[in-house]
This record gives structure tokens, C-alpha cells and sequence, in this order.
């Protein structure tokens, strides 16, 4: 917390707690000792280093061992400030040091609130539900999270909005899974859409015919007659008969696809109440010419989805296209009304769907949540209290107790009398159960972590979800505390897919890769106008993911990060990278020439785009990145008053001319002088991550400075430098994962464990997998 | 764009012009059905409004020369001049602790570095208001964004708010009836979630005792989660069987669309006759509006590059051109509405007279990312205006407080606060 914005109120109502503790505690007199000596430079109204120890409540244990040292070593007060007494001092230190060994005083809180992708996998595992369309943290508003990561638990506030939100979400996921109006196995039919009446949200740009739609716009087309969407989620195959038409009806004005076959798509959409609709493609087929053929695909449709068809190669939008057709005087704006259109399109003859295929009974989300094979008999008490139990053991992730099973049942029984109706009581009820602190919250105990909580924390660190099975069943039996056991658990979860969640729950936040596309550069731009039509930023993403994938699971060190010899490329980044590729739009890993000027983080799109701001590239944001993230020791914010650089666009007044008169204020060069030579290096790059040799206003760029007093004459040598600091990367990358997987800040004592890992990664030569079972082996995992 | 916001000549607007008639809820009835929570507020009920921009105003197009009633208006301001007389802008005030750039455009209105707040000390303006009104009126707060969601709304528990950025949703939030089944099953739906939110809190309560030092306070913050929403669950019952005002179908086109989400010629009048309606049926007493920042091409007449790339003017003419057709642009929009509070009769004088209408940004210089000396504007509510004000304190030299202006606002606005999140005084003696 930061202490000057504390307001006056809160400043209050802490005394007052804080004055309570000190009634009935053992570490009562810490504060009046503090208060006589310490709070005029650190107190309210001064902070000398930052420091502020007129309440005894906000002390964490990091500061609390300072203090000791301080005390012990009678180095502060100061010499020309009042001093206690050599008794007064030992009593005092002998406390503090006792404090800061005590853990509730400097462990943060144990309560983690779920974040919203936790939630969201939580919910699915819990009540079966396959990732579909279907997206159960869609009304959960965003976490604000400042900085770090979305695990940490101090940022995970709760406020009555969000509370709400979790309920509503619990109950319609609830409703997803429990889908059935009446509980008998269903069976596979067919329905048949009349081909003559598809319709888009678009009207314009649709012939409806008397057996046939042609499909011209962009829209998702999708049955209007009769019922359409599906009362029971499954699989479902989807077949549509069509073909391309009506190519050349404007003789020489071709409107889109020009050239290659149309495309059509077929895929599945869910409208949500008061909400847009979700969708997704499932796949796309190239058509012939006015030759009718089936086409299907089989998907999985959630209780109300439906599936659409559309026209995907076309003008996108029919009406830009031919204003500008009119006015380039191709074609006469009669024959091109809404009305009168006849471009390309996709004739469908024939749409049907088929299913639910195979269908289970029960199907899957009921043998989840009631955790049986068979549709359980709900008119019978004891299933009704041992479903209950089942239900709230996985939601809390722990044994349920008694007290928790009459809460519940008591509710279940006073929803029955309402409805009459046990199937629609147990899903209020177990909506009331998901808006529990025990579902809502992960819950650790102070020191070493007990079975069930081992497990969430596990599960919850590669998973970002509940525990399996597997693990509760060890949980339960307590042979995860085993450390073969747990140490067989951990490789079995390194290689469930489940693991990729890590993978973009971590990376994602590490390098910041969201912040990608909050400035991108002006899509009317021409000079960047490939970064918006080729999809620049899902390459560099998907690079940069792809990239920490291969260095984790093919167990690379993590000195890759820093400088490597090779990356994974399609053909939009071959372009943006100017490297030979052969391929297509799939991701491969090429090695890179000697001397590329790629090669490790520093040569991603993805980080020197989300360094710049879409308009300027940010030399200082730059390297201050490098220090942060590469180096983990971030320089101090400016001073405030200094105001940013504004470039002179119409002169040749270059970043370095700037940084360099910034340099020169003694207030600047202490942080300037480590910043600026890594951020001027990464000038070779323009703001979306291009090579440039010189800038638009024609001074050459000189990429040359000087690290850890080495010097280089650009980023590759630079590179080759940072790669020799492997050891400083790899402690900070130890402490930003145990950052993630305790969801709080380290302390002091947490650093020891830190070098334990980094001493016996060193001997893996800090390979990124090793690395990561040390810290999970360590008691960095099994401690709170 | 010249006179596109005027709604005479477009036939996309929807709503007509100042004096429009739309059913109001009978206030009295209206009065029965919260009779303890609106009518001690009734005598003087005032609104807020707040406007503001994601990327500033060029500080060499908006200040004007010279100080005083009489001032000249600077290049921005030609539009606002009709309304000489009935507004302040200030020079020389800013959030002092704010150095955020970018981030600085969320701190607006609260004035608190949000990155390090904890929930309750980083509550902005327009939430302590809607606190104080809380469901007197149908909506205790509304908030709309042209340009993408950009908010700077903070609850008292430290959420950011959502915004509504289409017509569309706002007309249907503050127009259209819900059919009978809907409000039932909303009913029925608010009912259970309150009793739903009585098992959860009686489960949490049994913890109390038990939990450690640490953990407490996250209990607590469950627990006051807990108590806010059923206030709030009992606000939304209050208003469930209560008709929303009803615009004529004379007055609303629904099959009135713009090119989209950057079409601010359309967006923008619209928008705000919404919201001049929302005051007017007295749906809501405190809004904000913003104009978001974003890296698309505004659709404006004469406006072609990015509204980023444009605040990045880095001094070239071309720029700087386009950069005022859309700052001008915003001006043109804050007169208009203002306008049009004018032409509303209320409490025997007009709408305006009853609504404090802020404008600002959290950028002042976007161009550079300066927090410093912020563009604001404040008119109406029954304040005394003084045309270009100077703001800078004599006694220290130093910028005055943006959150001494909200002080008085507040106050103002029938609130017996102090001081709002640190402010070092008010501004009663100039305004009020």
C-alpha cells in the first residue's frame, strides 16, 4: 500500500484497530517505542526511505526484520536523535525479532479470491462443462490488476457488483449443465431448415428464393423458422448443400473473391440475455462454381446454441464496396441497390442438423455435478444429503462438515417447498453454494500447507482450476504430502494439457503480452496498414507463447529467453522479420541466420511493439523493460515533476539527441545512464517491430552503447551480454513464477528458498523445466 | 462536419430538438413507492454531469488569452461562447499526486493513484454523489463512452463501473419497458438472490471468531460485499413495478443507425439527448461521458490520421489541424448540450440552473503525457460563473487542488463533506 494516499478517514479507523490490538498483546509496547523515536522520519508527515511505522497494523515481516537490525545494531536513531536506553533497546529488539518470526504477523492473507480465468475453469470442471462457446465468466467483470499478477491475493478485492456477478454466472452455468426439462435419454433426430428462409442480422444483401438463399454479405446466416436452437447439448452434425454463384453479373467489375474459390463457413452461436451473441467458426470450405455439394461438419452445441452459415471471402461489407464502385463509375447505382444486388455469393439448398450424436445418459455434466453414473433418484432423502455432500466436497475443495451439509440440505428443502420440483431446488441450491466464501475463496493456513490445500495450490498454479480426482483422492488419503508422491503428481500434471494454462495465465502476464493492441498504430496509416490486414498482433503473440512453450516442455535453458539461435515464424512474421520461410500460416521453428538481429525476447514483435505506443517507439519504455523484466531490478519512478520527452517531429532532432540533454540534469543520469543505452540499442526497431537502419527524417540510427561496463555496437552484441547476466534472469524468473503460484508479493524469508531453487537450477544449466520442478519441490510450494 | 451536430439537418437524429415532450413518471406516485428515501431530497435536487476526454486538449487551443468575464475565446472554444456567462474555465488546476500520463485519464475523477488505493480510498466524485441519491431515482448513476469503454468511475469498494456505449442499449436502460413476464421473473430472480446472499453471509459470519488477524480482513471485505449488495438488490425491488418514462414513437427512430462505433457526428448528439432526457424524466441525477482514447479514425469531416497518432502531433501543422476539428469537435457537443439543459423548464428556472455540467481530462498535454494543469470547465447548477478563472493559489504558488473544485461540488450538490479524498480546501468563496 502506498502510504501517502492513505486519507485521513482511513488513517483513523487503522489507529483505532491498531490501538485495540495493542489491549490484549504480547507486542504491545513496539508501538509507543516506535511513535518517541521513529515516526518523525517516519511517520505520517515524513517517510525518509520510504518508510512509515506509525502503524503497528501495516508492518509486514520484511520490515519488521529491518527494524530489527536497526535496533540491534543501535544504527538507527539516528546519532544526533533521541536515544532509548540499552535496556529500553534489547526489550524492544527482542520483540520485534520475535514478531517478525511470527508468521500472522507477516504473512499476507490467506484468502485468495478466484480471478476470473480461475472461475471460469473452476466452473467448467465442476459442472462438467466442455470448453464450447459457451463461456462461464462472460458476466464476470475484468480483474484490475496494477501490476503483477492476476493470482495476487490483495488486488483480488470483492465488491457487491462482483458478488452478483458470480451468482448470476453460477446459477446460468448451472442451467448449462443441467439442461434436461424432463429427465428422460434423449434421441437423435433431424431437423431440417427450410433452405428459403435463412437470415442474417443484415437484411440487405440476402435473396431469399423459394428453395434456396443466396448468402452475399458478411452476416452469420442462420434459420429463422421454426425452432432452431438445440434443447439438449451434445454433438451435432451439421450439413449444408451450396455453391458459389453469381461471379460475373457486373462484367468487368469484380467484386470480392476476385480470384480463388468462395469460401463458406459453417460454426455455432449462443445468444446470451442482454448480451451480444457469441460465436465461432468451426470451418470454412471453398466452393465450386455453381456445382451443388454437401458439405458437413460435426460440432459440439450447448443447450440454446445454434449453427450458422456464412460467406466468408466476400466484400465484408457489400455497401463499401460498391459506393466505391459508383463512384469509380464501374457500375450503375441501380443495378447495385440493396435491392437489385446480385454479387458473389454462397446459394444454400440445404441445411440441416443432426443429433445430439451418441448421445450418454446421463450425459456428462450430470455424472459431474451429482458425481453418479445414474440419474440419481432425487426423492430419496439420503441421495438427496449425499449429493449434497459430493457436491459441496469438490465446490470447497476440502471435506465437507456436518454443519456445511445441514446449511445446504436446509436450504435444498425450503426450495423444494417452493417449487415442488427437487431438479430446479438443487440448481438454486447449488448456485447458493458457488457464491460461498468456501467456493469463492482459495484458503491456506498458516506454514506448511495440509493435504486438500496442497492440492488447490497445485492444481491451481499449472491449472488455474479445482483439483482432479486424483488429486483430491490423495488429498484425502494424505499421501500427497509423500514427496514421491507429490513429485509423481507434479510430472503427471506437466504433461495434461491443462498445463498450457500456466503457460498463458504466466507468460501472458510476465512479458505483458495484453497489453498488446491497447496502442496499435493508425489503421489508416499506409505505412502499418499490413499490422491490421495481415494480424500482426496474434502472430506476435502466438510467437512469444510458442516461443516459452518450447523453451518449458522441451526443457531449453531459460537463457533462451535472452538470446537464442532460433524462433517460430509463419509467413506474416517471415515478412515483418525479412527471413526465407516456407510455409503457411503455421507457426515453425527456424534457426536463425549467424548475426540476425532476432533472436531471444528482445527480437520479438510482440515486445518491441508493446513497447512502443503505436505512434513513437519508446527507447526509455524500453529499456527500462529490460531492466524490469530481463534483469528484475527495475529502476526507481522519475521524479514527479520532470515532464516526458515530446519529440520535435518536424526537425532531425533524433531520441538519442534528446536523452542525451535528459542526461545532463544530475536528477536524471543516475537512472538515464543504465535506461537509455538498452532502449537506444532497440531503436533498430520501429514501433511495430521492424528493422529500420535509419529513421523517416533520414539521421541514421546508432544502436552502440555500453552494459555492465561492456560496450556493444548494437542489439545482437548486446544480446551476447545480457545471455552472460543468465544467472540475475533466472532468480528473478524463480521469483516471478513462486510470485504467481503463492498469489502474494515474496518476503525476506520466501528469498531463501529463492537461491535454494537457483543454486540447483544452476546445475541444469537453468533449464526451464527443471527449474520449475525444483520450485515445486521446494518449500516455496509447500509452504504457504 | 460544420453544423452536423445541429439535429435539424440530419436525418439520423433521432431524438427532436430542445422542448421535446416525453411522458415523465408522476412524481408523486413515483414519491408513494419511496417515500423514505426521495422525498427529504426532493427540495433540492440537484445533478451532475461529467464530460471528459481520453487524450486531453491541446493546452495551446483550449486555454484562452487573458482572464476574467471578458476573455477571448480561444481556438477550441467559439461554441461554448453562446454561454458566456454561465460557466468557469479554470486555468492552473490539477491532481497534484498525479503523474500517471496515460493512467492519469482514470484518476480524473477521484484524483487518487489508483494503482496503490485500497477499496474506499479511491471512490470517485460521481460515486459519492450517487451514493447520496442511491435509488431515489431509477439509476443512481449512468455512465456512456463514445469511442470504447474508458472509465474513471469508481465504486466505494474500489470497481471500476461499465459504461454503455451505444444508443441503442441506453435508450432501451432508460426507455423501453420490459414485458410483464420479464419484470416477474427479474422479481422473482432479486427475491432469491437475497436469500441466497442470507445463507452465505450467516455461513461467513460463523468464521468471524476463528479466522486470523490476516485473513479477517478479507472476511470483512466479503462480508461488506455481502451487505452492499442486498442495499443494492432492495433498490433494483424498489423500482421493479415502477413504469420507466416512455419516449413516443415520434421521438425515437429505431431504425436510426450510425456507420458504427466511430461515427461521432451521429453517437455524439444523440447520445447526449439521452442523457438530457435521462435528467429531464430524472431516471438519474448523476452521469458521466466520455470520449475515449483510441488509435481510429474519429469519422469527422476533415479528420483522416488516428486520434492518438494525432495527439503525438509532434508539432506538425498537419497534425495539429485535425487535432482541433475533433477538439473543437467535443466543444461543439458540451454547448450543445448544455443548450439544451437551457431549454428544459425546471423548478421555475431551466434544467441547467438544477445541473452542475463538468467537462475535463486526466491529460492535459497529451502530446508530452503532463497531468499538469488540467483543461476544465464547469457550468450551470446555479453556481457564479467567471468566464477564464485563474486558479493559482497566491498564498504558495501552486496549482489549485482539482478536488477542492469537486469539494464544492459536492457540497453543493447537498453533501456534508469536508474535504474529498484529500483535498486542501474548496472553492465556496469563488463559486458559490
Amino acid at each position: 500500500m502506498n502510504t501517502k494516499t492513505l486519507s485521513p478517514l482511513v488513517c483513523v479507523v487503522t489507529l483505532v484497530s491498531a490501538t485495540a490490538i495493542h489491549a490484549n498483546d504480547q507486542y504491545a509496547p513496539i508501538q509507543p517505542f516506535l511513535n518517541r523515536y521513529c515516526v518523525d522520519c517516519h511517520g505520517a508527515t515524513k517517510q525518509k526511505g520510504e518508510v512509515r511505522l506509525d502503524d503497528f497494523a501495516e508492518i509486514d515481516g520484511a520490515l519488521w526484520s529491518d527494524i530489527y537490525d536497526q535496533i540491534h545494531h543501535a544504527s538507527m536513531p539516528p546519532e544526533d536523535a533521541r536515544q532509548p536506553s540499552v535496556k529500553e533497546r534489547a526489550d524492544i529488539a527482542k520483540l520485534v525479532l520475535q514478531i517478525s518470526r511470527d508468521e500472522s504477523f507477516s504473512i499476507p492473507t490467506g484468502y485468495r479470491r478466484l480471478n476470473r480465468r480461475e472461475f471460469r475453469n473452476t466452473v467448467r470442471d465442476l459442472l462438467g462443462l466442455k470448453p464450447g462457446i459457451y463461456d462461464p465468466a462472460d458476466r464476470v467483470f475484468k480483474d484490475e490488476v496494477d501490476g503483477g499478477f492476476d493470482t495476487n491475493a490483495d488486488e483480488l478485492v470483492i465488491s457487491n457488483e462482483l458478488l452478483l456477478e458470480y451468482l448470476e454466472s453460477a446459477e446460468h452455468s448451472l442451467r448449462m449443465a443441467l439442461f434436461l426439462e424432463d429427465l428422460t435419454p434423449p434421441s437423435t433426430k433431424v431437423v431440417e431448415f427450410k433452405p428459403g428462409s435463412l437470415q442474417s442480422g443484415d437484411r440487405r444483401f440476402t435473396t431469399n428464393k423459394k428453395n434456396s438463399t443466396v448468402l452475399r454479405g458478411s452476416g452469420q446466416y442462420y434459420a429463422t423458422q421454426g425452432p432452431h436452437k438445440v434443447a439438449i447439448a451434445g454433438n451435432y452434425r451439421i450439413t449444408v448443400k451450396a455453391a458459389g454463384v453469381d461471379r460475373n453479373n457486373y462484367g468487368k467489375m469484380k467484386f470480392p473473391p476476385a480470384n480463388g474459390p468462395i469460401r463458406m463457413g459453417i460454426g455455432t452461436r449462443l445468444d446470451s440475455e442482454g448480451k451480444k451473441s457469441t460465436s465461432t467458426l468451426a470451418k470454412s470450405f471453398d466452393l465450386k462454381d455453381d456445382e451443388f455439394e454437401e458439405h458437413s461438419v460435426v460440432v459440439w452445441l450447448e443447450k440454446g446454441a445454434y449453427p450458422w452459415v456464412g460467406f466468408l471471402n466476400g466484400a465484408g461489407k457489400p455497401a463499401s464496396s460498391i459506393r466505391q464502385a459508383i463512384r469509380q463509375r464501374k457500375v450503375d447505382p441501380k443495378d447495385v441497390s440493396p435491392k437489385n444486388y446480385k454479387g458473389p455469393g454462397v446459394e444454400v439448398t440445404r441445411f440441416s442438423v443432426e443429433g445430439p450424436l451418441d448421445p450418454e445418459w446421463p450425459p456428462t455434466t450430470y455424472r459431474t455435478v451429482f458425481q453418479a453414473d445414474e440419474m440419481p433418484d432425487f426423492e430419496n432423502a439420503e441421495v438427496r444429503a449425499s449429493l449434497i455432500d459430493r457436491f459441496l466436497r469438490r465446490a470447497f475443495r476440502r471435506p465437507a462438515t456436518k454443519q456445511d451439509v445441514k446449511d445446504y440440505l436446509e436450504y435444498l428443502n425450503r426450495q423444494h417447498q417452493k417449487t415442488s420440483d427437487w431438479h430446479e431446488a438443487f440448481i438454486k441450491t447449488f448456485a447458493a453454494v458457488m457464491a460461498s466464501h468456501d467456493f469463492l475463496y482459495i484458503k491456506e493456513d498458516i506454514g506448511q500447507l495440509p493435504p486438500f490445500e496442497l492440492a488447490s495450490r497445485l492444481s491451481y498454479f499449472l491449472w488455474s482450476s479445482m483439483p482432479d480426482a486424483e488429486l483430491f483422492q490423495l488429498a484425502k488419503s494424505g499421501r500427497i504430502l509423500n514427496a514421491d508422491v507429490y513429485a509423481a503428481q507434479v510430472e503427471r500434471m506437466l504433461r495434461d494439457p491443462r498445463t498450457d494454462e500456466f503457460v498463458r495465465g504466466f507468460a501472458t502476464q510476465w512479458l505483458s503480452l495484453d497489453l498488446l493492441g491497447t496502442m496499435p498504430p493508425d489503421i489508416k496509416d499506409r505505412r502499418y496498414s499490413a499490422y491490421h490486414k495481415r494480424g500482426y498482433e496474434a502472430a506476435f503473440r502466438d510467437e512469444t507463447l510458442q516461443f516459452f512453450r518450447h523453451v518449458l516442455f522441451e526443457n531449453q535453458p531459460v537463457g533462451d529467453f535472452l538470446d537464442s539461435d532460433y524462433t517460430f515464424i509463419n509467413d506474416t512474421l517471415a515478412d515483418v522479420y525479412d527471413l526465407p520461410f516456407e510455409g503457411d500460416s503455421t507457426l515453425k521453428r527456424v534457426s536463425l541466420p549467424k548475426d540476425s538481429v532476432r533472436g531471444g525476447l528482445l527480437g520479438h514483435g510482440s515486445i518491441l511493439a508493446l513497447t512502443s505506443n503505436g505512434v513513437e517507439t519508446l527507447p526509455v519504455t524500453r529499456g527500462h523493460w529490460i531492466l524490469d523484466e530481463l534483469l528484475g531490478t527495475p529502476p526507481p519512478a522519475p521524479p514527479e515533476e520532470v515532464p516526458a520527452l515530446v519529440p520535435d517531429l518536424n526537425g532531425v532532432d533524433t531520441p538519442r539527441d534528446q536523452l542525451v540533454r535528459h542526461r545532463k540534469d544530475l536528477a536524471c543520469f543516475e537512472c538515464h545512464k543504465r535506461m537509455d543505452p538498452l532502449g537506444l540499442a532497440l531503436e533498430s526497431f520501429d514501433v511495430i517491430g521492424r528493422y529500420r537502419a535509419k529513421y523517416e527524417t533520414g539521421p541514421k540510427i546508432d544502436p552502440s552503447g555500453e552494459l555492465f561496463g561492456t560496450r556493444f555496437k548494437d542489439v545482437t552484441e548486446l544480446r551476447r551480454i545480457l545471455r552472460s547476466r543468465e544467472d540475475q534472469f533466472a532468480r528473478s524468473l524463480i521469483v516471478k513464477l513462486a510470485e504467481y503460484a503463492k498469489g502474494r508479493r515474496l518476503n525476506r524469508r520466501d528469498l531463501e528458498f529463492v537461491d535454494q531453487v537457483a543454486t540447483k537450477s544452476k546445475t541444469d544449466e537453468y533449464r526451464f523445466k527443471s527449474m520449475l520442478r525444483h520450485l515445486l519441490m521446494s518449500n516455496l510450494m509447500r509452504d504457504r | 462536419m460544420k453544423n452536423r451536430s445541429t439535429p435539424t439537418d440530419s436525418r439520423r437524429v433521432f431524438l427532436k430538438a430542445a422542448g421535446v415532450s416525453i411522458a415523465l413518471p408522476i412524481l408523486e406516485s413515483l414519491n408513494a413507492a419511496s417515500a423514505d428515501a426521495s422525498q427529504k431530497r426532493d427540495d433540492s435536487r440537484k445533478r451532475m454531469v461529467f464530460v471528459s476526454t481520453g487524450l486531453g486538449m491541446n493546452p495551446r487551443t483550449f486555454f484562452p488569452e487573458g482572464f476574467g468575464a471578458d476573455f477571448a475565446p480561444s481556438p477550441v472554444l467559439p461554441a461554448m461562447m453562446k454561454h458566456r456567462g454561465e460557466f468557469t474555465l479554470f486555468s492552473h488546476m490539477d491532481h497534484p499526486n498525479i503523474f500517471t500520463k496515460h493512467a492519469g485519464i482514470r484518476s480524473l475523477l477521484n484524483g487518487v493513484l489508483n494503482k496503490n488505493a485500497r477499496p474506499g480510498q479511491n471512490i470517485s466524485i460521481d460515486q459519492v454523489a450517487a451514493n447520496h441519491v442511491g435509488y431515489a431515482t431509477r439509476f443512481p448513476s449512468l455512465h456512456i463512452s463514445l469511442g470504447g469503454a474508458e472509465s474513471a468511475s469508481y465504486s466505494s469498494s474500489g470497481i471500476l463501473l461499465r459504461q454503455e456505449t451505444s444508443p441503442e442499449a441506453l435508450f432501451k436502460k432508460l426507455f423501453v419497458a420490459d414485458s410483464a413476464a420479464a419484470r416477474k421473473a427479474r422479481a422473482l430472480e432479486l427475491k432469491e438472490q437475497g436469500s441466497v446472499l442470507d445463507l452465505v453471509r450467516t455461513r461467513a459470519r460463523r468464521l468471524e471468531r476463528s479466522v486470523s488477524r490476516t485473513d479477517r480482513a478479507k472476511l470483512d471485505e466479503y462480508l461488506t460485499a455481502i451487505r452492499e449488495a442486498e442495499e443494492r438488490l432492495q433498490g433494483m425491488r424498489r423500482w421493479q413495478n415502477i413504469q420507466k418514462p416512455a419516449v413516443s414513437k415520434d421521438e425515437y427512430d429505431p431504425a436510426a443507425r450510425g456507420h458504427g462505433g466511430l461515427d461521432y457526428g451521429f453517437l455524439g448528439p444523440v447520445m447526449f439527448d439521452l442523457l438530457a432526457l435521462a435528467l429531464q424524466s430524472d431516471s438519474s441525477r448523476v452521469i458521466t461521458a466520455n470520449f475515449s482514447m483510441h488509435n481510429r479514425v474519429i469519422e469527422i469531416d476533415g479528420v483522416t490520421k488516428g486520434y492518438h497518432t494525432l495527439s503525438h502531433h509532434g508539432n506538425r501543422e498537419s497534425h495539429l489541424r485535425e487535432l482541433q476539428i475533433i477538439e473543437t469537435f467535443y466543444m461543439e457537443q458540451l454547448s450543445r448540450f448544455i443548450g439544451k439543459l437551457k431549454g428544459i423548464n425546471a423548478n421555475g428556472g431551466s434544467l441547467l440552473d438544477d445541473t452542475m455540467v463538468f467537462f475535463g481530462s486526466g491529460l492535459s498535454d497529451a502530446s508530452r503525457h503532463s497531468n499538469r494543469n488540467l483543461p476544465i470547465i464547469l457550468a450551470g447548477g446555479g453556481l457564479k460563473h467567471h468566464g477564464h478563472y485563474d486558479a493559482m493559489q497566491r498564498h504558495n504558488g501552486k496549482q489549485t487542488p482539482l478536488n477542492n473544485l469537486f469539494t464544492t461540488m459536492l457540497q453543493h450538490f447537498g453533501i456534508e463533506i469536508e474535504s474529498f479524498n484529500g483535498a486542501t480546501g474548496n472553492l465556496n468563496h469563488v463559486l458559490a
